[in-house]
Parts: C-alpha cells; structure tokens; sequence
C-alpha cells in the first residue's frame, strides 16, 4: 500500500474549482491579506470605521515634547518655589508627582485624548472600540507606564508594542486602549480644469474616486506621468486627450464647471 | 513589476503612517531578515575580534561603521518580498557582493553620518544612481514627507542604546546578591570577555533595530514614489479596464505606455544587476527589456528591482513639448542612439538641477557690542537683592493673606469641624418685657392673695387674675425660672413642671388656665375658682421678698 503524502503545496484560500494561482514556493505573500495600517472597528450598526493606529514612532516623538514640557513646567515651578525653603521643597515634589502621573490623564481625560505632544503629532487615545478615552482606561494606561519602563528607558513597551497589529504597549493592552491618527482631513485641492464630461453609469463609488484622485493629484505627477495613467484607460474612453477628458470627468463628480 | 500582487495596501499614507507600514513589513519578513542580517553581519564581527588586544575597542566601532554595508541586504529581501516574490537566504547571500561592491565608498565615508541614510539607500540600490543624479534625485524625494527619516534615524540610536542598557541591567538583575561583585572595577577593566560581551549586547541591539530602520526608510522612500506616480491611480485605472475588458493579469504601464521615458532608468537597471544579465537587457529596446527579464530570467528579483525603479524618471521628467504624442497607445520604438540622446536631454532638465535660494541674515561685522559682561555694581546689587527681599516679603504676605481670606470664606464649614463642647446654657436673665411696662412700675404687693381678692371683690377680675399670674411669675423667675423672649405660657407651665414640686406646678398650670380663658377667651372665672387659688396661694407660691425689676 503506497502511503499517503501530503500535497507539497496547500493553499488555504484557493477555490476548489480553481488551480493555484502561482507556483513559486517562496511566494508567501499570495495567502496573506495585504498589509495595511488600518484597524477596522465594526460599530452594533454593522458600520466600518477604518482606525488608524499609530506605531511607537511617533508616539515616541509625541512623548519627548510632553516630556519637554513638562520638564519646563517643572523648572519654572522650582525657580517660583526656591524662595520658599522647605516648604516650596515639598510643593516642588506634589509638582514632580502630579506632572509624572496626572499630566497625562488631565489631557487625555479633559482633552480629547491629546496630550500636547499627540496633538502636534496627531495623534489621540482612544478606547479599542474607539470611543473616547475614560477616566479610568487613561489612569490604568498611564499608571502601566511603570511596567512598560522596565528595564530602562521604555524597553518592555517598545518590544510590546512592536509585537502586536495595533501597537500597544503594555499599558494600552491592560487598559484596552488605542492611539490612532486624527490628522484634520486636509482642504480639497481646487481642480484647474474646465469643461464637463459625464462620467459613465457603471462606474462605481471606487472607481469614481479613482478619476477624482486622479484629478485632485495631477499637480503632483509630471505630464509625461498622467499621460501614461491616463492612457491606462484610452480604450474605454476614446478620446484625442484622456488626461483632460478624466480631469472634466472629476469636474462633474465635484459639480465644478 | 505587477502591481496587483503588491504586499502592501498601496495608498498614500501620512509620512508617519508611511513609517508605520515599515514595521508591519518587518514584523511580517523578520526572521528571513534577521537571518540574513546574521548571516552577513556575524562573520565580519567574529573577524574583528581577533583583533590584538590593544586595539580590540575599536570593533564596536567597525560594527557601527558597516552598519550601511549590512542594511543592504535587508532592503534586497524587502524590496523583492514587498512585490510578492521572497527571495531565499542563498539567493540574498548570493547578490550579497554585487550589493555591496556599488557604491561603497560615499556611504562609508561622507554620508555615514546622514540622518536620511533609512530613506535615501533605496535610491542608491534600487535606483542604481550615483553621483550627482543621485543627488539630485534624493533631493526630490525628501521635497516633502522627509522628516520622519531623519527622527528615523534619531530614536533608532537612541532605541539601540536603550536595549543594550535593559541586556546590562537584566543581567545584573539576575546576579544573585551572593555573588560579590565589584562592578566600579569591572566596568573600568579592559579584558577581553569583557569587550567581547560588550560587543555581544550591542550587536544584538542592532540585529533587532536593524530590520525595522531599513523598512521604515524604505516604506518612506516608497510612500513618496507612490504620491509622485500615482500607484494607486495606476491600480485603479487598471481594475477598471480589467472589469470591463477581458480579464488580464495586471502589469504597469511603466515600459509600456511611454517607453521613452522608461528607457533611462530601466537601462541603470538591468545594467547593473547582475553581470550577464545585462548584456541581453541592453541589447533589447527598453519596454521589451522589461518583459523579458521579468519573463525570462531565472532570478525574478532581478525583474522587481528594476520595475520598481521604472517609473522613476517618469514622475520627474520635464514637460517634454515635442514629446511624441502616443499615437493610440502604440509605443514609439527608440534606437540605442536616439534613446541615449533622450537620456540626455532629460538628465539635462530643469528637474534634475534644483536650485534653491537661502538668505542668512548677517548683521554689521559680525561682533555684538553687547556681548560684554562686566559685574554688576554695588548699588545694582543693592537694589536687586533689595528688591529679592521684598519679592519675598510680598509672596509671604499674600500666601497668608490667602490663607486668612480661605478661613474666612470657609469659617462656617471650620466651625462645623471644632467640638465646642455641650451646649452652653441659656442665660438666665429674664428679658427686660417680661412685665407690661405699666404693671411693673410698681412693686408687687406683699401679699398678693389678699390684692387680688379685693380687686375681684370690686370686680375687677381681670386685673385680679393678671396680679397673680405676673407675681407668680415673678417668684418663680426668683427661683430660678428662665424665661425668654418668645416663650409662650404653655411652655412656661412646662419649664415649671420640670423644675418646680408637683404642688406648685399643678398650681401653676391652673392659673396660667385660668389666665389664658379669661385674658384670650373672655370667660369670667367663677368665684370658687378665685377663691381657691387665692386660698392655695401661700402654699403653693414660694414667697420671697421681691422687687420688680426696673425697666
């Protein structure tokens, strides 16, 4: 009796019907969804909000500029309270104290999520499902800050951050926390085009996004560039000038004339 | 190149996001990359510590010095792994000298210490620029969303040095007390495990910085390409054909659509990957070099670097007005001559030369007049140290102000706090009232019984009963009765009870009776009930010689 061997290959999202796709070994990045930086919370009303979770990059960066801060906080506070001997000794450490630990939440709790540092980062504290930080999420993200420390200089909440989808740091897991992006949606560039051309009806929300971007970007890619894109698809549209046809296109998607 | 099989969500991203994606490449590739980093790194670093002793400290700096040298790999295997084909750690290990054998010297010598190191190799080995095109070629790509490399770079040293210290501590945290160690001696010997361990932890810190610094950098450098050509439209544009045309695999335009302006970059590039490779690339016009080194060779890495800087030139190249027109999409065909000259002419263009004006200001000759500092004199001491004082004073004075303005606000809320002990008796004087003025001008008579019972005789009842009613007032508020303002004669009758003999009170309480029905109701008493209070008055009334107290 022969035994039985394995396939050499086994596709796990391949379709009975259909052969696989590649036959290179190597080729691991078919089975795996592309990778991408979003992280998508589905609200009870089976709505996607696509988050964007923010990498211990910037919040590195958002970290030192609190830091800063609050390193200046805390030198203006000793040159008030140096005049005042032993007490203003005392004052200055419920300073060091309430600045180490209370800075933080202060912001987070009162403040939308952004410590001033996030702010310039763009960034904000959110709950998982991202609903705005509590009072006792941020207290518990920020009081873990101590394990996170160890052994020195934030190691532990580096490495944990590094090693899940979302970033989290120990305290952002315990809390169950999330610090995404909330950059303001910048201005819509003004299409310098004239002139309409309606876009074809079985065009989808995708697609026509695709002839806006198109429009709204060509300031940024070189002539010969938005020829070549726009040529991509000359045989659906037939024209002398696809690049201005696309572009009048994307003025009767905004209503410009 | 085919864009369809990218890794990664193609979009463009917020420089940070951009370095985001960077990790969750190195997260998805870190082994095959930590792999092939040890592989290259270890050997060179075990080299260096046959080193004679004395100058055994300078390995750690080698290691730091090559560093450029060992990243490349790295980006090979993620330049390649990102368009969907993971190259093996022999293939990685076999392109290694070709990698490092280009462009070596810039790198190590005046561009070591460039912060945007992370975000400017690609240039140099996808590229394959040098010189001043590749000069000029960074400087646009750090035009905009630049400033992360450089941080990039920052907090990586900063990260490496943070890791090596948690490896020193965790390992002291682990030496049991037992052990007694001296470590100020330690840390100033110079023996060789000592070096070596030293060398050890910080080539472990970074084995684990390294991966993530290079693919940040390059998911920058990528996020920058994908805003300047459009990737994502190119994708879009081709889903759209696809959906409405018969279904091809996706390929990019580059090398298609406009060969002449893919010819440049495609030329670097199969030009210099690998050595017989190139031969056959040059000998084909630029769009069939293309296809065929992506179709043909055994190596598809080969293919995808060089897709991958195809589209390059596109995005920068100038406005070319006597470019030719594509007639329908059919692809002008150059010859090797034309094609170099087109080269030229674009190498030669106002894209390429980037000239940028910066004003400094600079003011007079260059010395600040004001610059010299001299000790203050005596009466500017005086007056500062003056004024320091009463600063002080002045703080002192408003910290207790303050603090009387807080009693006094909150005085009500202190006074709740203190026990002041029971209740402090009421004073025992008797309103000055208590009397109708008229009444009380006169002294009582000393014997009241026998006054009133005239005065019912002459019918007069009313003052009769109101003569006994404020005598016996009068005694009992002798003895120690307190009334005050407000009480009524119930309450009177209740203070007697509790403080007077029964007799007394039950006497008390009929002719305060007897008081109220005549003064309020107007009922006239009867004569036995005159007579038996008048009768019972000497029992019943304590008598003390009085006076009336004056108004």
């Amino acid at each position: 009796m022969p035994p039985i061997t394995p396939p050499k290959t086994f596709h796990k999202t391949a379709p009975a019907g259909k052969p696989p796709a590649a036959s290179e070994a190597t080729d691991t990045t078919l089975t795996a969804p592309p990778l991408d930086t979003l992280y998508t919370v589905e609200t009870p009303e089976s709505v996607a909000l696509p988050l964007r979770p923010a990498s211990i990059l910037p919040r590195i960066m958002a970290f030192t500029v609190d830091f800063l801060i609050r390193a200046l906080i805390f030198f203006l506070s000793y040159l008030g309270l140096r005049w005042t001997g032993e007490m203003g000794w005392g004052l200055l450490l419920i300073t060091y104290f309430m600045l180490e630990w209370f800075y933080p939440v202060y912001f987070e709790v009162r403040r939308d999520g952004m410590t001033p540092g996030k702010k310039l980062l763009g960034l904000r504290v959110v709950h998982d499902d991202g609903t705005p930080v509590s009072l006792g999420g941020s207290l518990l993200r920020n009081l873990l800050r101590a394990a996170d420390f160890l052994p020195v200089g934030y190691a532990a909440g580096v490495v944990a951050a590094t090693c899940n989808r979302e970033f989290k740091r120990l305290g952002d897991l315990v809390a169950g926390t999330l610090v995404i992006y909330e950059l303001p949606a910048p201005p819509a560039p003004a299409l310098n085009c004239t002139g309409k051309r309606p876009v074809p009806a079985d065009f989808s929300t995708d697609e026509q996004k695709a002839l806006l971007a198109f429009a709204e970007r060509s300031d940024q890619l070189s002539e010969d560039r938005q020829r070549e894109l726009a040529g991509v698809l000359q045989p659906l549209l037939n024209t002398p000038d696809p690049v201005l046809a696309i572009r009048q296109m994307a003025n009767s998607l905004v209503g410009q004339r | 190149m085919k864009l369809s099989r990218v890794a990664a969500e193609i979009r463009p991203r917020s420089p940070w996001e951009a370095v985001d994606l960077g990790i969750l490449m190195a997260r998805r590739w870190w082994w095959p990359l930590t792999r092939a980093w040890v592989l290259v790194a270890l050997p060179p670093t075990l080299l260096l510590h046959l080193l004679p002793p004395i100058y055994l400290w300078w390995s750690t700096l080698f290691m730091w010095w090559l560093k450029p040298l060992w990243e490349r790999p790295l980006l090979y295997i993620l330049s390649q792994a990102l368009f969907g084909h993971l190259p093996g750690t022999l293939e990685t290990l076999r392109a290694c000298p070709e990698l490092m054998r280009r462009h070596w010297l810039a790198p190590l010598t005046w561009l070591r210490l460039s912060p945007m190191r992370s975000m400017d190799l690609p240039v140099s080995q996808l590229e394959q620029l040098s010189g001043a095109e590749r000069r000029h070629r960074v400087l646009v790509l750090r035009r905009e969303d630049a400033a992360p490399a450089g941080w990039l770079t920052v907090i990586g040293i900063h990260l490496e040095t943070i890791l090596a210290f948690s490896a020193y501590l965790l390992i002291y945290f682990f030496i049991p007390d037992e052990f007694d160690i001296n470590y100020s001696r330690l840390l100033q010997q110079e023996a060789f495990w000592w070096l070596a361990l030293q060398n050890t932890i910080y080539f472990c810190a970074i084995t684990l910085v390294a991966p993530f610094y290079v693919a940040c950098g390059f998911a920058l450098y990528l996020n920058r390409r994908i805003k300047l050509e459009g990737w994502d439209i190119e994708i879009a544009f081709r889903r759209i054909l696809q959906k409405r045309t018969a279904a091809k695999p996706l390929q990019t335009g580059a090398g298609q659509g406009i060969p002449q302006n893919a010819s440049p970059s495609n030329e670097q590039t199969t030009g210099q990957s690998t050595g017989q490779d190139s031969k056959q690339s040059n000998d084909h016009s630029a769009s069939q070099g293309d296809e065929q080194s992506a179709g043909k060779h055994p190596g598809p890495h080969l293919a995808i670097a060089a897709a991958l800087t195809l589209s390059l030139a596109l995005a920068l190249l100038p406005p070319v007005a006597q470019a030719q027109p594509e007639a329908d999409g059919e692809p002008v065909v150059f010859d090797r001559t034309t094609a170099k000259q087109r080269i030229g002419e674009i190498l030669a263009g106002e894209d390429f030369h980037r000239k940028e004006t910066v004003y400094t200001p600079v003011f007079g000759d260059g010395t600040d007049p004001q610059a010299e500092t001299g000790t203050a004199p005596d009466w500017a001491r005086a007056l500062l140290s003056w004024l320091a004082n009463s600063i002080e004073t002045i703080i002192w004075a408003l910290v207790v102000a303050l603090a009387l303005l807080l009693a006094y606000r909150y005085r009500r809320w202190l006074a709740q706090l203190s026990y002041r002990g029971p209740a402090p008796p009421v004073s025992g004087a008797a309103p000055d009232t208590l009397f109708d003025p008229a009444a009380s001008a006169a002294n009582p008579p000393a014997d009241a019984a026998a006054a009133a019972l005239s005065l019912w005789q002459q019918g007069r009842a009313r003052e009769a009963v109101a003569l006994l009613y404020r005598t016996a007032l009068i005694q009992l508020t002798a003895r120690g009765l307190a009334v005050q303002d407000g009480n009524t004669e119930a309450e009177c009758v209740r203070q007697v009870q509790a403080r007077e003999p029964a007799a007394t009170a039950a006497y008390f309480a009929a002719l305060t009776q007897l008081w109220q029905s005549l003064a309020y109701g107007h009922q006239q008493p009867t004569d036995q009930q005159i007579l038996r209070l008048c009768e019972q008055w000497r029992e019943c009334i304590p008598q003390t010689p009085v006076e009336a107290r004056p108004r």
